[in-house]
This record gives C-alpha cells, structure tokens and sequence, in this order.
C-alpha cells in the first residue's frame, strides 16, 4: 500500500488548487463535488464495521481499476498531521479528519478525490485552477457513471440520489469557485454582495470553508440548493453570479487605482516589504500581506514577484502544512518564526 | 383497602385516568375524593403561563411524530431532528409527511430534476416509447390499417417485457 509520506511529498509542488493559477485571475480554483450512497446499505455513521470495509472495498475496487492516477489510503493509516495538511489542501474536510473509518482516493495532482464513507458513502470531488465550472463537473459526472456502472446506487423518484442530510439531496451537487475579492473588501462593498449572494440560494464562505472567515479576502461562494434545479441550472446560475462578482471586483479594482493610486501602491510594496523582511509572522498577517501583493501583481504594480510564488506562500503558510514539512510540532510563536522564514523564502528566491 | 390520602379510612371510590395510553388507577375515600380528578380539576400549584399551557396542550401530537421510528434503520425523528441526518434510504419515505417542511427553507422544490442513473433514465425512454407507440397503434386502428397496429402492438409487448425485466434487476 502506499504510504501518505512519499505521497505528500510528491504532492508538495503541485497544488493545483492554486497553483495554476494564471494572472488577473479574481477566480482561483473551482470545485465539485457530488454525495453518492449505495443501495442497501445504511448511511455511514450507522454503518457497522463489516459494512464500512464493505463499501470501502467496493468503491476502491471500481475507482482503481479506472483510474491509474489514483491512489488509496484509509484514514486509519493517515497520521494526525498528514490529515491536517489534506484539510488544507481541501482534499478531505474537517469532520472527516476526526472519524476512526474511511478512506480517502486521490490522484496525486489532486484533480481528483474520493472520500469514502464521510457523511456519505462518497464524496467525489474534483478540482481545477481557475474558473472552470462545466469542464469540472463533467470529470466528476464521468467518474460518477463509472461507479454506477457497477454499482446500485439509492435513489427516490422524488427526491432523486438520497444523501445523510437533506441538505445534500437530489443532484448531490456543490459547486464552488474560491474567489480572490481585495478590493471589494477595501472598499466595504463584499457584505453588501454577501447579502445578495444569500438571497440568491448562494452561500459564501472563507477559504477553509465553514464556519471560517474571509482570511486572506479569499471567499468561496457555491450553491446552497440540491433539490429541484438541474445540474445545468446550478452550475449556470454559479457561473453567472460569479463572473457578476469578478466584473464588480476588477470594477472596483479600477476605481481605487484612478482615485488613490499612491495609497494603494503604499500598501502594496508594504505588504512586500514586511513579507521579504520579518521576521515573526502570525497567519492573519500573512493572509492580509499575500492577498495586497497578489492584487499588486495583478495590476502590474509588482512585477519581480512571479504569482506562483505568493499561491504558493499562501497554502505552504497554514500551519499543517508549516509542522507537516518541517517535520515537528511547532508551538503557535514557533510557527510564526517558521512561516516568515517560509515565505521570506519562497519570495527572495525567485 | 385504605384510602391512598388519608391512609386511615377505608377507600370506597375508585378513579381511573388515561393519560396518553397509560392507565392509572386511586382509591380514595368519600372525604378525600373531592380533592381530586375528576372532581376537582388538578392543576400544578405554581402559576402557569400561557406558553407552558400551549407547549403541554401540543404535546401529545408531537410527541407521536418525534417518535415516528424507521423500520429500515430503527431511528427515530427525534433523532433526525438532533442530528440533522438521516439513518438510510427508508427514512425518506417513512418521515414523508415531514418532508415538506424540512426542504422548503433549504431546497429550491421539492421534486428533483436533474441527472439520474442510466437504468432509471432508459426505463424513463421505454415508458415514453410505449406511449408513443400506443398512440400510433391508435391511429393506425382508426385509419383500419391493422396489419401495421398488429406490429407496432408487438412493438410495444416487447417494451414492457423489457420494462417489467428491468424492474426485477434494481430497486429504483
């Protein structure tokens, strides 16, 4: 089996999700995810042990004979640590890292991945640089008919596939795109656009998802409904709120560049600064400094900085992924000194 | 038998009360009898307020849906309401009645539309297929082209040999 170290390790260098990232990207990655349950078969908090292998067994079976880039790893054999680093990678959620049973299959550019017996029996989820809703879903609906090819899974004429929470029901779908939103923060116009977002059946979230703020200025924005909208229609619906949010953003983007372009430009090259040269870094800080120099490189302010560098900074800086790779456990002060030093790396070194 | 009040003179009346399917019974005596149901109405000695008054008067109803319980998992609705999730696939019709006003703040219908898996869809394509094909043996009879109703009756055997085949292989 393979071992979650050499796995991570090989993982290091390609995080997708923002990676890839290309300039005056407002939208950084998307996201989708579809809730499948197999027939016969209870929801998995209630499953018993035979059954959780069961279902475990099956679906690895199936998604490993398609997909040679895939890789499996049941969650017993993930150490706390490791777990951290796949929750900030967004590949497994919070909840599953505190569970005994499940497994996790991934592909090692982290496009593709399976959680096995979360709240679901599964939980497929496929990711993209930039904003890529139709292209997205289709890889994740081609896996999908795959394991439905030998596999029953529960559905109701009604309320179509059935998942754990009624939230989740009918197309199982969540789409999300992680946006990059500085300026509509600057200028106190995102609560107004969260407002509308949630009258609209949208939810925002910050970039680690519930329950987290915006840190960073980076929001996620996805579809609350599952039920009673096809596939079609919600990925359209996101699509067209979406691209309405980045006009707004590279609207305002322009109008702070016309009205104050010396304060702007102040800040920018300050964030800079403090990133290149201290020394004692908490995460907030961090986030603030990345989000004002990767709005700096989209403007053209800052050009000796490659964006790669700072989507980079902005994962390796969390602080699973700080312990995981310098391989200890860090106080929160000892982290702190580890991530300047990180960054300060990451961006003299280019 | 002694009164159960006084414990001192002999009980002579006997009160039997039916509180949501359980019997109890006293035994009073001619004295302390009036004290209690039926004849005096047995009210708790603090004030009441019109909120408890309401939440005791609904009770009883709510009491027999939290205690609605899935033949397929053994869960109840209380439980689906502390959790927020469901046991299995059986929940979903067992809790029917409460559907509706679980989905409606959170769902944009309460009919799904959407992608579905291939065996629901193709059974979806015969039954359309046969009503197609009735319609056109209907014609057919009407214009006595009958060798034509004779094959498309045929026809439309086969679809539902097809239909019923499909049935048997998965429960959708």
């Amino acid at each position: 089996m393979a071992n979650i170290d050499d796995f991570l390790q090989q993982m290091r260098d390609c995080d997708i999700a923002l990676a890839d990232a290309t300039p005056n990207s407002v939208a950084m990655s998307t996201r989708i995810r579809l809730a499948r349950n197999l027939d016969g078969y209870r929801f998995p908090p209630y499953l018993t042990e035979g059954e959780e292998m069961e279902v475990e067994n099956a679906i690895a079976h199936t998604l490993l004979d398609f997909d040679s880039s895939l890789t499996y790893f049941s969650l017993a054999d993930i150490p706390l640590l490791a777990r951290q680093v796949l929750v900030e990678k967004h590949l497994i959620s919070p909840q599953f890292l505190q569970q005994q049973q499940g497994a996790l299959i991934v592909s090692a550019d982290e496009k593709t991945s399976v959680m096995v017996n979360e709240e679901d029996h599964l939980r497929i989820q496929c990711l993209a640089p930039g904003l890529q809703l139709k292209e997205t879903y289709e890889r994740a609906f081609a896996l999908d008919r795959k394991i439905e090819q030998e596999h029953n899974y529960m559905y109701h004429q009604q309320y179509g596939y059935l998942t754990s929470c009624p939230t989740n029901l009918g197309t199982g779908l969540r789409a999300s795109v992680m946006l990059h939103l500085p300026a509509l923060t600057m200028t106190n116009r995102i609560n107004v656009i969260i407002q509308a977002m949630l009258r609209l059946g949208m939810v925002v979230r910050g970039i680690y998802g519930e329950g987290s703020t915006s840190l960073g200025n980076i929001y996620q924005i996805s579809n609350q409904e599952t039920l009673g909208k096809s596939e079609q229609q919600i990925l359209t619906d996101l699509q067209q709120q979406v691209e309405q949010i980045i006009e707004y953003e590279l609207r305002a983007r322009k109008a702070l560049m016309q009205q104050s372009a010396v304060l702007l430009e102040d800040q920018i090259q300050r964030a800079l600064g403090t990133l290149r040269y201290a020394r004692v870094m908490t995460s907030e800080e961090a986030a603030k400094s990345l989000s004002s120099v990767r709005l700096g490189i989209d403007l053209g302010i800052i050009q000796d900085v490659p964006i790669k560098a700072v989507n980079d900074c902005i994962s390796c800086m969390q602080p699973g992924f700080l312990q995981y790779y310098k391989n200890e456990t860090l106080q929160t002060q000892e982290r702190d000194i580890a991530r300047a030093k990180l960054i300060r790396d990451l961006l003299t070194n280019v | 038998m002694l009164c159960e009040r006084c414990e001192q003179r002999q009980a002579v009346i006997t009160v039997s009360k039916n509180t949501n399917g359980e019997q109890e019974v006293h035994h009073y005596c001619e004295k302390c009898a009036p004290n209690f149901y039926p004849f005096t109405n047995e009210l708790p000695k603090e004030p009441i307020s019109i909120q408890q008054l309401l939440a005791n008067w609904q009770a009883p109803k709510n009491v027999r849906k939290e205690q609605l319980r899935c033949t397929g998992c053994g869960y109840t609705y209380a439980h689906f309401r502390k959790t927020g999730r469901f046991g299995c696939a059986k929940c979903y019709d067992t809790f029917i009645d409460q559907m509706p006003k679980i989905l409606q703040p959170i769902q944009a219908d309460l009919q799904h539309v959407g992608a579905m898996p291939t065996a629901v869809e193709n059974k979806k394509t015969i039954k359309k297929q046969i009503t197609e094909l009735r319609d056109q043996m209907q014609l057919a009879i009407t214009q006595e082209a009958f060798e034509e109703a004779a094959t498309l009756r045929d026809n439309i055997r086969e679809l539902e040999t097809r239909l019923k085949g499909g049935e048997t292989d998965g429960e959708y």
